[in-house]
């Protein structure tokens, strides 16, 4: 069967870029992927482009500024989950043999303060006030502090530690590192969840090229990274707060042919730290109820057994919300060739994940190895 | 209060802030409106048209108890850009005493107070005002 091999990894600065358009980031993102690959914009067959409020044909606006080429270009929107969709969805093109060379980029520009306009404007939920973000996660923290006896310090040292990632890259919108008081003396935005505890609002881009291993070697020399297995799968009535994130994990382990515990690296959706506490439970790295325990006793850190978010994550590198789940795909293409730099985790990683959810219950899991 | 708000909503004095999700029993009682499937007894808020147990389409709407336990619950300090009324606010996750799971604010409790496990019953509150300047009432929970 056809593998899917990520050939080509590149980014533009998360940040506010008051003067540049969506257009202006996607383009420099994929750009820079497409060096990486050694490949030309010629060469792409198909263009995934992930966005949530970038408007209509966002990704042809960007398709063409590189030429018209007349590939088919699809544009993918699932809430926070829309980059590891569009990812899914390009896997999913490679394999089916329509396509040897894909495209994706992720790219947002955002507004400033908590999302607003998530849900049908009439609904009981938008009309209550009920459709906040931060608010979401802090019901499951307060569940999780009451069921689990998770603290709010272990909380605030996925900040400490994501912010300490943060630091050292240069893609990054927060470069600076914050102390566990900090992160405990900020602001509540939403109880137990506090401002330094949220993913900022950023503008971001990132892009990568796939494709299958019958082509991969005539466009890279370097290791080759595939995409082992992937998927997208939404909530079911009735379960845990954990359910979704889980059972998609395990339909992406199976389809690799492995188990969480090869798992050596990670990037996961901390929107909200409490948010990282449930991943590690949920995609199987310690037991439902643990996650406190697992970023206390350090494990998660880049020197950790398993690194999660050494790119600083959603906290510290950004969230653009279409950008994310690509940009969790170029950070572990680095750090599974070894070019991750100052921030290069120190395990040697033959397998990993990246993971992303989003609002209307949507989760999205990917599982690489070299 | 319960008697007023029902008479300026009857009136067009005030709106509800979404239609069929509360009701006034006829003690003047304010209920949740949850649908329930006539095939396997599924009752969810709010309405839907598909049981999401079952997947049959027969629902019928049903007041439900005005009493049950806060699940979760979080303080809203900075809110949707969206929302028209004041903030704090909390927005709490009720199990009602038939059982329905439901995501509403906890009004008339200071943040303190709120705790997992607390009792709590129905009310209407109004929330903010509309375009019309009318009183815009939810189905809410109040400490029991």
């Amino acid at each position: 069967m056809t593998q899917v091999a990520i050939i080509g990894a590149g980014m533009h600065p998360c940040g506010r870029h008051p003067d540049k358009t969506f257009a202006d980031i996607a383009f420099t993102a994929a750009q820079n992927a497409l060096d990486d690959a050694g490949a030309n914009w010629t060469d792409i067959q198909a263009f995934f482009a992930s966005h949530t409020r970038q408007g209509i044909s966002a990704g042809e606006i960007i398709g063409q500024e590189f030429g018209l080429t007349g590939i088919p270009m699809f544009n993918v929107e699932n809430a926070c989950a829309s980059g590891t969709t569009a990812i899914h969805m390009a896997t999913q093109a490679i394999k089916s043999g329509a396509h040897d060379v894909v495209l994706v980029a992720g790219f947002e520009k955002m507004q400033r303060g908590v999302i607003g306009g998530i849900g049908e404007p009439s609904s009981f939920g938008a009309r209550m006030g009920l459709n906040v973000m931060p608010a979401m996660y802090a019901l499951k923290a307060k569940k999780h502090m009451h069921e689990f006896g998770t603290t709010e310090e272990q909380m605030a040292m996925v900040a400490v530690k994501n912010h300490k990632n943060g630091a050292l890259n240069p893609i990054a919108q927060y470069r600076n590192e914050v102390t566990l008081e900090e992160v405990m003396n900020s602001r509540l935005v939403c109880d137990p969840i506090k401002l330094l505890e949220c993913c900022p609002t950023s503008d971001g881009a990132a892009a990568i090229v796939l494709a299958s291993d019958k082509v991969a070697r005539r466009f890279t020399q370097k290791p080759l990274i595939y995409v082992a297995g992937s998927s997208v799968e939404t909530s079911r009535y009735g379960v845990d707060d954990w359910e979704a994130s889980r059972r998609t994990a395990e339909t992406a382990y199976e389809m690799a042919g492995i188990g969480a515990g090869d798992i050596q690296l990670a990037e996961c959706h901390d929107a909200f730290t409490i948010g990282e506490i449930m991943h590690y439970e949920e995609l199987g790295f310690c037991p439902i109820g643990e996650g406190g325990r697992f970023i206390e006793e350090g494990h998660a850190d880049i020197t950790g057994k398993l690194p999660v978010n050494p790119s600083g994550g959603l906290k510290a590198r950004g969230h653009p919300l279409g950008m994310t789940g690509v940009a969790q795909v170029c950070e572990i293409t680095w750090q599974m060739r070894g070019e991750a730099g100052p921030r290069q985790v120190q395990n040697d990683p033959k397998a990993a994940i990246t993971h992303t959810q989003g609002y209307g219950g949507v989760c999205a899991v990917a599982v690489f190895k070299k | 209060m319960e008697t007023n708000y029902q008479e300026a909503l009857e009136k067009g004095w005030a709106a509800p802030v979404a239609k069929d999700t509360f009701t006034f029993g006829e003690d003047g009682k304010p209920h949740f409106v949850a649908s329930k499937c006539t095939h396997c007894g599924t009752a969810v808020f709010p309405a839907v048209l598909r049981c999401p147990n079952c997947f049959k389409a027969d629902m019928t709407h049903t007041p439900l108890a005005t009493g049950g336990e806060l699940k979760s619950f979080t303080v809203v300090r900075q809110g949707s850009p969206d929302w028209k009324g004041d903030v704090p606010y909390i927005i709490a996750q009720v199990t009602t005493d038939d059982g329905v799971k439901i995501l509403t604010q906890l009004l008339g409790c200071a943040p303190e107070q709120a705790e997992i496990g607390m009792r709590v019953e129905t009310d209407v509150r109004p929330l903010f005002n509309d375009a019309e300047d009318r009183q815009v009432l939810g189905p809410v929970f109040i400490p029991a």
